[in-house]
């Protein structure tokens, strides 16, 4: 008991060594990492940023102190065999208001910069190019309503060009958060709130909902890609022509019909703009993401899946199988047969 | 023949302690009663937890549903804040506020044992959730509109209301009550500044309670009217998603405070006698209690900083939220300077005091982090939070009720417990809960969302995630201890005598266990800290004579009666109604019986 009592001394100090162990090596893990807020793209994230660096330096100077302190005291004034009663002292005033107002002038040093980035991330740009997002359970509809199209789950925006996100919900309360680009902001039914960004720089960037918003809250993300004005010029005049439609007698072609068809339907719940069946029905479904480019998408599902042929073929099959609960309904072979489903997922691929 | 009678006898007499349990009023095993259930619920919640840990503990995991995933998650949430941390505090409250203050028992006994049995139907409404496949899966924040009939048809939200519903009376009641048995019960020449610090804590978190949990009923009321009765107070159209969110931490907030309270008075008390100094700054400590909890009705909009209030209001709520660390921060220094300077004991209960001023510290300085409003547009709804909230709550709230087990377990049951086993328990607690815990500020960089039941392979959550579920598996190991540990010690633990630490206030002098009175002679205070000023200071005074009259309460099974009947009615709202006016007559009948049962 004794020596179990005489090693503890050691034991304080070894449990402080991992700790610190394991915040240095967080610091040298995390970061870098696709959904980071510590890889910055966006002037947005930058501030935010920009304001998070102090005020870590801040409470780690803080955090050593009142830990140090808080072992120091420990070890120090352990009761040792035949120690007097130590003086039965209340309490200082002096010392007491003095750490009072400490704290105080701390918080009042972060306060100043938190309320500037308040208000510096609510003011709005100038002319900034709009891009409406409606969150649905469990996908993302992004709206251009400036240049008239509509996609989903995958958002394109011009490098350097201030952007507005004027997002509503369709059904529950959601949050839009692509860490390396801007902060947060929720999603909410019958309300309009806004995000104002720049993206720094081209690339794919990932993002997801942040709000639990039911039973596939996991499998909601999104991807937005920065692209320089000229391409995105390009991919805007792409969205606006709408679907390429497949030359006769291909695989493709054969996919579309299978689109239109009895045992799919697929046109009752997803919009492709411009497919027409030979029967004049328009793809026009209203229910599920838009599919003018899903070729072009890099997931499927709000990112439950990448977007390859085999994975579009599974998801068709049975989008229960890789994000259970989603509304979307499996189809069995009956209703479209392997070969069909193969020219299905042939023509959705040929969508770019 | 002889042996059949004598086996009878033995059964009427287990009977008899039964009936003697189920009907006591005495605040003594009702308290016993609140921290043996609450222990209990704490490991349903454990078990929750370790569910959730597990599932994440790979990416693209697919051992849970994400049905019975986000049941899970929301589960344990409520389980923990509502089944066991909170009733373990009152657990406290019960044994020892009467001690503290010189008092017989509390200020209405029946309407505490009503509190303890409201609490238990309660807790096995909310969790019988389970028991129908369909408990509350919307988070214990429950956000409109998701939990609306439209969005979360079925029972599942349901049990989430009626059963936050019925606990709510549960939490008032015993709120109401020691308001009164603070206020009115103390000892001659206790006056408020004399009280120990624990009685202070619980004092102003009752007065929390009593202001705070009215929201929460209305707001649940609302809610009830809103999914069962076509009401749209909630709906997106015609109602307001957001008000829901406003009376729901209207409430949240200084339930956050409530939850922290009574383990901030309970470390003040070990802390001191362990280090044989007297609190540094009790007045100090004690008003920053209650500038506290005053601004703790001030910040509730911190938790909706990306809701979109509007720029001004999140300026006004971040500057509150950094105000409300300031008392927070003189708390931690106070119990700093308490242990400079004293003569150190290490036992087991100190060990977890010393460590809740660690731990709480980084929960503490976390969640100045997320003051600053524009880092939580970033960190809000991430693991970062989910690592704040838990070292409030684990390494705040939890480390506290563990010191004050350890602490007050030789006054419970006259033995101590075993200080080896609570060693390696310390040490398993606090590496485990660390290693949990730690890396989520890490996830929670790298933007993990919390409540997701999987995540994808690419996003670098691998490893931090593992490491988290390591620790979790090990914390429950060291919580399994204690319970051993108790089990072991009530048993056979080495004999306490009445004040086994040397304390310093009125609880210690009294035997272990209490005698049913508590007290032979009615305490007279003359000093704070009165035990040690008599011990050390003022040795030449005489015993004062025992009282010749001692009047304790009768016990009553009515309040057991009337809370089966808020329970029936609670379920009928989730089943069918006519179950609900069964228990609207039984409670009546009990609430008549109540009004005139003979009190003598």
């Amino acid at each position: 008991m004794a020596d179990w009592i005489r090693c503890k001394r050691g034991v304080a100090l070894g449990a402080l060594v991992p700790l610190l162990a394991l915040t240095l090596a967080g610091c040298g893990i995390t970061g870098g990492e696709v959904q980071s807020a510590s890889e910055l793209a966006g002037d947005n994230a930058r501030a935010i940023w920009n304001l998070f660096v102090p005020i870590f330096w801040l409470s780690v100077v803080i955090f050593v102190l009142v830990q140090g302190a808080l072992i120091w005291a420990v070890i120090k004034f352990r009761r040792k065999e035949g120690d007097p009663v130590p003086a039965q002292l209340h309490g200082n005033t002096k010392v007491e208001v003095a750490w009072t107002i400490a704290p105080a002038i701390i918080l009042a040093v972060i306060l100043v910069p938190t309320i500037t980035t308040i208000a510096d991330l609510a003011s709005e740009p100038d002319d900034p190019y709009t891009v409406d997002v409606i969150g649905h359970q469990w996908w993302w509809e992004f709206e251009y309503e400036e240049d008239g199209f509509v996609t989903g789950n995958v958002m394109h925006i011009p490098v350097d060009t201030p952007i507005q996100v004027r997002m509503t919900a369709s059904d529950v309360i959601h949050s839009f958060y692509a860490p390396q680009l801007f902060g947060k902001q929720d999603v909410i039914p019958g309300r309009e709130t806004n995000i104002y960004f720049t993206a720094e720089q081209t690339g794919e960037f990932y993002g997801q909902c942040y709000e639990f918003c039911g039973i596939q809250h996991a499998n909601m993300h999104f991807r937005i890609v920065v692209h320089e004005q000229d391409e995105f010029d390009d991919w805007v005049a792409s969205q606006q022509e709408g679907a390429t439609e497949p030359e006769e007698g291909t695989i493709e072609a054969q996919g579309k019909e299978v689109f239109f068809q009895a045992g799919a339907a697929c046109h009752a719940c997803h919009a492709i703009d411009g497919a027409v069946a030979e029967d004049g029905t328009e793809a026009a479904g209203q229910v599920g993401p838009n599919l003018t480019n899903i070729g072009d998408r890099p997931i499927i599902g709000a990112g439950s899946l990448e977007n390859t042929p085999e994975n579009m073929f599974d998801w068709i099959r049975n989008p229960q199988e890789s994000k259970p609960g989603n509304e979307m309904p499996a189809f069995s072979e009956d209703q479209i047969s392997d070969e069909d489903l193969e020219a299905l997922v042939a023509y959705l691929n040929s969508l770019r | 023949m002889a042996q059949a009678v004598a086996a009878k006898e033995e059964q009427t007499d287990r009977w008899a302690i039964i009936w003697d349990w189920i009907t006591t009023s005495d605040h003594k095993k009702i308290g016993l009663l609140y921290f043996w259930t609450s222990l209990t619920f704490f490991f349903v919640g454990g078990f929750l937890a370790l569910g959730v840990r597990s599932q994440l503990a790979v990416p693209n995991s697919t051992m849970i549903s994400p049905d019975v995933y986000n049941q899970f998650f929301t589960m344990h949430a409520l389980v923990m804040i509502f089944l066991a941390l909170m009733p373990m505090s009152v657990a406290f409250f019960n044994f020892i506020i009467p001690l503290q203050i010189g008092a017989r028992d509390v200020a209405f006994p029946r309407l505490n044992s009503f509190s303890y049995w409201v609490y238990l139907f309660g807790g096995i409404l909310l969790c019988s959730g389970f028991l129908f496949g369909d408990a509350p899966d919307i988070g214990w924040t429950g956000y409109a509109s998701l939990s609306s009939a439209q969005y979360t048809p079925g029972a599942s939200g349901d049990f989430y209301v009626m059963g936050l519903q019925v606990l709510g009376i549960s939490t008032l009641a015993g709120g109401l009550n020691f308001f009164v048995t603070i206020i009115n019960m103390r000892a001659p020449g206790m006056s408020l500044m004399r009280m120990p610090i624990f009685v202070w804590m619980t004092m102003i978190t009752v007065v929390l309670i009593m202001l705070a949990f009215p929201t929460l009923a209305i707001a649940l009321f609302a809610l009830m009217m809103d999914r069962n009765f076509d009401t749209v107070f909630f709906s997106a159209t015609e109602g307001s998603v957001v008000m829901w969110q406003h009376l729901f931490w209207i409430f949240g907030h200084p339930e956050v405070y409530i939850l922290i309270l009574p383990a901030f008075g309970i470390i003040s008390e070990v802390l001191p006698t362990f280090s044989r100094k007297p609190l540094f700054g009790y007045s100090f400590v004690v008003f920053s209690g209650i500038a506290i909890a005053f601004l703790g009705f001030g910040v509730w909009v911190h938790h909706m900083f990306t809701v979109g209030v509007g720029p001004i209001p999140n300026m006004v709520f971040s500057t509150t939220t950094m105000l409300i660390a300031i008392p927070t921060g003189v708390k931690i220094l106070n119990w700093l300077a308490t242990l400079w300077g004293g003569s150190i004991r290490l036992t087991t209960a100190m060990l977890f005091a010393v460590a809740f001023v660690g731990m709480f510290t980084i929960g503490g300085i976390s969640g100045v982090m997320h003051a600053a409003v524009p880092i939580d547009y970033w960190q809000h709804d991430t693991y970062f939070v989910v690592a704040h909230l838990h070292y409030v709550l684990f390494g705040g709230t939890m480390f506290g009720l563990i010191a004050g087990t350890y602490y007050w377990f030789p006054k419970w049951y006259g033995r101590y417990m075993s200080e080896s086993l609570g060693k390696i328990h310390f040490w398993l607690t606090l590496i485990g809960f660390n290693l949990t815990f730690f890396p989520m500020h890490f996830l929670g960089v790298d933007g993990m969302p919390r409540r997701i039941y999987t995540y994808p392979s690419d996003y670098g959550y691998e490893l931090w995630n593992l490491v988290a579920t390591v620790g979790a598996y090990m914390l429950g190991i060291g919580m399994l201890l204690m319970v051993w540990n108790l089990i072991k010690s009530v048993r056979s633990g080495e004999p306490a005598p009445a004040d086994p630490w040397d304390g310093r206030t009125i609880e210690w002098t009294t035997a272990s266990p209490p005698a049913k009175h508590n007290f032979d002679a009615t305490p007279q205070i003359r000093a704070r800290d009165d035990f040690w000023d008599k011990k050390y200071n003022r040795t030449d005074e005489a015993e004062p004579p025992a009282d010749e009259h001692i009047h304790l309460p009768p016990g009553s099974y009515v309040p057991l009666l009337v809370s089966f009947g808020l329970m029936l009615m609670g379920a009928g709202v989730i089943f069918t109604l006519w179950i609900s006016v069964i228990g609207g007559i039984i409670t009546a009948v009990g609430l008549f019986a109540w009004a005139f049962e003979p009190n003598d």
